[in-house]
């Protein structure tokens, strides 16, 4: 804010005259225009999908394209979000019925935000420890975390499965949980490390001289100053968890067990896919996250200032 | 010692997730590309049944193999690969910096616009990744249906090898750019406002300032943000899978999707991670030899 | 005090025994069907979990990804009870030691219930995996109405490939510029361009009397097949242009909007096409068996499903009285009746509704003339190849026969790695 501010009112004082007005008038005009195409590019197919959620079958499947819906129908969403149940069998008590729409999405909430608190704090104070101290393996463990990032993703889900079965976490919540974790963990910790870079030390110092323990100087000093870094690494995590399909798919069986990922898949079949309702599942799942993101956006920005991909 | 004591304790819960986790699935994996495992000889546990693993330990047969057997198709996937990512990393960067830029700039509605910008991050990219494919569908999609409409004709979005990359480009570069964007931008609010100040005062004009001021204090920034892009747009996956299936007749099959085929689709497991081995090596000699360059010219690394 | 031990012992165990009863049985079934078939075969499962007095988790996996999620699965001892399992997929799960060997299970009267066609595309190595629940073959679909607009008798639908092309051209010529009609639909993967193969002499893997297999994609038939598509597509009286990521849906959805006369597809399909606005009148689709090559060839690939039992389910007696309760002829004949899947029990067919089902008789009529392929394990995999091959030859990337040499090679090495069944 305050650099554009300065510099541009500087700027005024010194050129003077019309003519740098009118270069500024130009410069405004042709920033606006490409923002506004850029923009429009960046929201259209958002727009589309919703478009094609409010259509009926047949005109989303039809040669005739309207970007407004001629038939304006709610039967999509009546059937997404009403359409889908599932009985609960279990032992010894009564078969139960359960609105299966809600089920993913109560459980994708969950897993999304265990994920964002378990994977914040575990990134956190391994990125204090290497921003902070100096010890053996210290560079390694840098390496090795972007190592991590140059391997296939996709291959490990095998492995990931067995070990998984092993430790008995398979199709459970906790599971994929701790495998989401891993999957967000090297970025963040790589992000909120720029991030402890630019604090002062001397704060912290001085607390410990206080008697505080260093324990307590990164918890009580050092994370709340990260802030802004946190909800990055927050949002990203959030994100990871709550849009991921091929580890959800492998490891939760069951149709209870979907997170809103695998279950929007029921939409596609053995060839092709339910445009109508994939469209109005779609719009579903996005919306709490375009509300968290509406208010996380400025601290998104912020954060990256401060401390950013900086390595 | 006792700094050192307590920095593996604060290492230490993230570490024994990775290692769990990521290491020991890792480790394994370049192990089995050195074997001829597939589906009917590794462990098998059938209820009670166990089936021990029968593989064997190959050498390096499976990386000859990929590299001289026509059917494994090395070379043009390769070549793919080298394609998707150039055409990918290159136009994010550039057009986040132009959109960071902009937004930089001190005009009316920049919330909004930031707002909107960045809207692409918070739709699930498999979710955007659908949208793109029903949009570029080459009968009922809504870019024929408007090409035609306005005298133009149909395009093979996804029928032509050339044009279903540049299809598959520009989904990913929208999913990609709020991020590149936004990183962009945080370099440049990070940049002093005096330095500015005092090229003005040396009677520079605007290019002169982006040229000897901008450029080079985003430096590490760009630098970074390009070398994470490689890795992550080598290795991406939702777009290829969901977008194009990595057709037409594999023409947008890369390294990551391929390798994906062999080791899942099809269960041959040692060929699936061989070629993740590879697709390790490249990595690794790329960034080695990206961050030395940089090293060379006198530039804080990423490393 | 020994004995008293012992004494407790036996009981505590007979009490446990006593304990297992009906009730605690617990059924994962898988499925793979389609939303509209899904809703009917919810009821089929209630019914039966009912009548065996067991409970069923009643599961969806999609369709594309089941076959690689059931593998991991198994081999992990997490695989579901019971598994909608596609035919090429069989083979390949019985050799990996994932399914269940009924062999012994299966009385020669219950062999003998069901066709053999079906039956014996759950059989592997002369041993019984699991048992067939529909059977199919793409056939011959088209659209009465646009028929007789066209000049054609719906009830004289083309019987060789020649005129196949005929009609299309006749039909194609009801569209305008900017609302063309496609005499028929591209074959939407390699799959349905198979009919066309057989039809004009080639073929895919032929088993020899000696136990070896002869590989016939790359023979001269399959080339003219080929080359019948794509003169088709030249012409300009097949279409949409080929897309083959979405040339399926894209299909369907011209043929239910009535833009097409004719599509090559099963019954698994008809289902969704009767949503149509050009089929909301059901009569209006005809179902006929794909035409004749220049020699009198005809094929169409068989397909369908069966039900496979996992060979670590704790419960794979129950497992297996449940597949027969879904087998059942009265289910058999209720999804034949209401969603035109074909059946598998030869008492089915006995059934007087089925006669009424005139798209059902359509498909019937196909399977009389459709062609088996080899049971083997490679056959899960040989789409892997002739996909993409076949979609560049479509498109015009490679010509016809090196595509089909190109799929031949990499049969030749799958050959290579048939895994051999155990006890032969």
């Amino acid at each position: 804010m305050t650099t554009t501010t300065r510099s541009s009112a500087a700027a005024k004082s010194r050129a003077g005259g019309l003519s740098q007005t009118q270069k500024n008038l130009i410069a405004d005009i042709l920033t606006h225009a490409t923002l506004i195409i850029v923009s429009i590019i960046m929201v259209f197919p958002v727009l589309w999908v919703v478009s094609t959620s409010f259509k009926p079958q047949a005109e989303v499947e039809s040669s005739r394209i309207t970007l407004i819906p001629q038939t304006f129908t709610f039967e999509n969403y009546d059937h997404v979000l009403n359409g889908l149940t599932y009985t609960v069998q279990e032992r010894g008590a009564d078969p139960y019925e359960v609105n299966l729409f809600w089920t993913w999405g109560r459980n994708s909430l969950l897993i999304a935000l265990i994920t964002t608190t378990i994977g914040v704090l575990l990134a956190a104070s391994c990125a204090y420890a290497l921003s902070r101290f100096q010890f053996l393996g210290r560079r390694a463990v840098m390496i090795v975390f972007l190592i991590t990032q140059m391997f296939p993703g996709a291959i490990l889900v095998i492995p990931l499965y067995n070990i998984l079965n092993d430790i008995g976490l398979l199709n459970t919540w906790q599971g994929l949980v701790l495998s989401y974790c891993t999957v967000a963990l090297p970025f963040s910790v790589w992000m909120l490390k720029g991030f402890f870079d630019a604090i002062p030390y001397d704060l912290e110092e001085a607390a410990i001289v206080d008697g505080c323990s260093p324990v307590g100087a990164y918890w009580r000093i050092a994370l709340p100053l990260t802030l802004p870094g946190i909800a990055v690494v927050a949002f990203f995590n959030f994100m990871t968890a709550w849009n991921e399909f091929m580890l959800a798919l492998t490891f939760m069986t069951g149709e209870a067990n979907k997170t809103l990922p695998v279950g929007l898949r029921n939409f596609v079949f053995q060839f092709n896919t339910d445009w109508h309702y994939m469209a109005a599942g779609s719009v579903l799942v996005t919306i709490p996250v375009m509300i968290g993101f509406f208010y996380a956006q400025r601290y998104l920005v912020s954060g990256l200032t401060q401390g950013g991909v900086k390595g | 010692m006792v700094k050192n004591r307590l920095a593996y304790m604060f290492i230490a819960p993230a570490m024994v997730v990775m290692a769990l986790l990521v290491f020991y699935p890792l480790f394994s994996g370049i192990y089995l590309s050195f074997t001829n495992a597939d589906q009917f000889n590794t462990t098998r546990r059938i209820g009670a049944n166990v089936i021990p693993a029968s593989y064997q330990f190959i050498g390096l047969q499976n990386y000859t193999d990929i590299l001289n057997i026509p059917q494994y198709e090395f070379w043009r996937v390769f070549g793919q690969t080298v394609l998707w990512t150039g055409f990918n990393v290159v136009p994010h960067i550039l057009i986040g910096l132009a959109l960071a830029l902009l937004l930089n700039r001190k005009i009316k509605g920049r919330t909004i616009y930031r707002i909107l910008l960045i809207l692409p991050w918070a739709v699930p990219s498999y979710i955007s990744a659908f949208v793109w494919r029903f949009i570029y569908n080459g009968d009922i999609g809504l870019l024929n249906n408007l090409m035609r409409d306005i005298g133009l004709g149909s395009v093979p979005w996804l029928s032509d090898p050339g044009w279903t990359m540049f299809a598959v480009v520009v989904a990913n570069t929208w999913l990609a750019i709020p991020f590149n964007m936004v990183t962009m931008l945080g370099g440049l609010q990070s940049i002093s406002p005096e330095l500015y100040e005092a090229a003005e005062v040396d009677g520079a004009n605007a290019l002169q300032k982006f040229l000897n001021i901008t450029l080079p204090m985003l430096r590490p920034v760009m630098m970074t943000a390009t070398l994470l892009g490689v890795i992550w747009t080598f290795n991406s996956f939702n777009v290829i899978f969901l977008v194009s299936e990595g057709g037409p007749a594999r023409a947008t099959e890369i390294l990551a999707t391929w390798a994906w085929r062999w080791g899942r689709d099809r269960s041959e497991i040692g060929i699936g991670a061989a070629y993740s081995v590879i697709i390790l090596l490249i990595l690794l000699v790329f960034s080695a030899v990206y961050v030395r360059v940089l090293n060379r010219r006198g530039q804080e690394s990423a490393l | 005090m020994k004995k008293a031990l012992v004494l407790i012992a036996v009981l505590v165990l007979l009490l446990g025994a006593m304990g297992v009863s009906a009730q605690d049985v617990e059924i994962t079934y898988w499925d793979t069907m389609n939303d509209q078939e899904r809703v009917v075969f919810q009821e089929i499962v209630d019914a039966c979990a009912a009548d065996l007095g067991i409970t069923v988790n009643y599961e969806y996996v999609p369709f594309d990804q089941a076959q690689a999620t059931y593998r991991t699965a198994a081999q992990a001892g997490n695989a579901p009870d019971v598994l909608r399992t596609e035919v090429a997929w069989g083979p390949e799960f019985a050799a990996a030691g994932y399914t269940y060997d009924i062999t012994d299970w299966v009385t020669e009267e219950e062999r003998a219930s069901y066709l053999d066609a079906p039956f014996n595309y759950n059989t592997w190595g002369g041993r019984v995996w699991g048992l067939p629940q529909v059977t199919d073959a793409p056939a011959l679909l088209y659209n009465r109405a646009l028929f007789e607009q066209a000049g054609l008798d719906p009830d004289v639908p083309p019987a060789t490939m020649e005129e196949l092309a005929t009609a299309a051209a006749a039909i194609s010529a009801l569209g305008t510029e900017d609302a063309p009609i496609y005499g028929i639909l591209t074959p939407a993967a390699a799959y349905f361009f198979q009919p066309f193969m057989w039809a004009f002499g080639g073929s895919l893997i032929v088993p020899n009397e000696d136990g070896t297999y002869t590989i016939g994609i790359n023979s001269e038939g399959t080339l003219a097949g080929l080359n019948f598509v794509i003169g088709l597509l030249e012409s300009g009286v097949m279409g949409p242009d080929y897309d083959p990521a979405n040339q399926y849906g894209n299909n369907q959805a011209a043929f239910k909007e009535g833009r097409a006369g004719m599509l090559i597809n099963g019954p698994w399909a008809t289902s969704d096409i009767l949503r149509g606005e050009a089929f909301t009148d059901r009569a209006n689709l005809g179902v006929a068996p794909i035409p004749a090559g220049p020699e009198g060839l005809q094929g169409s690939p068989v397909g369908g499903h069966g039900y496979t039992i996992y060979a670590g389910s704790a419960y794979p007696q129950e497992a297996l009285n449940f597949v027969r309760c879904l087998n059942g002829v009265d289910n058999q004949v209720r999804l034949a009746a209401e969603l035109n899947l074909v059946p598998t029990l030869r008492a089915a067919y006995e059934n007087e509704t089925l006669a009424e089902n005139a798209i059902l008789q359509g498909f019937l009529a196909q399977m009389e003339v459709a062609t088996n392929r080899p049971v083997l394990v490679a056959g899960g995999s040989i789409y892997a190849e002739f996909g993409p091959q076949y979609d560049a030859a479509i498109l015009g990337q490679t010509e016809p026969q090196t595509a089909l040499d190109n799929i031949a090679a990499a049969w030749e090495l799958l050959l290579q790695n048939e895994p051999t069944p155990p006890g032969m």
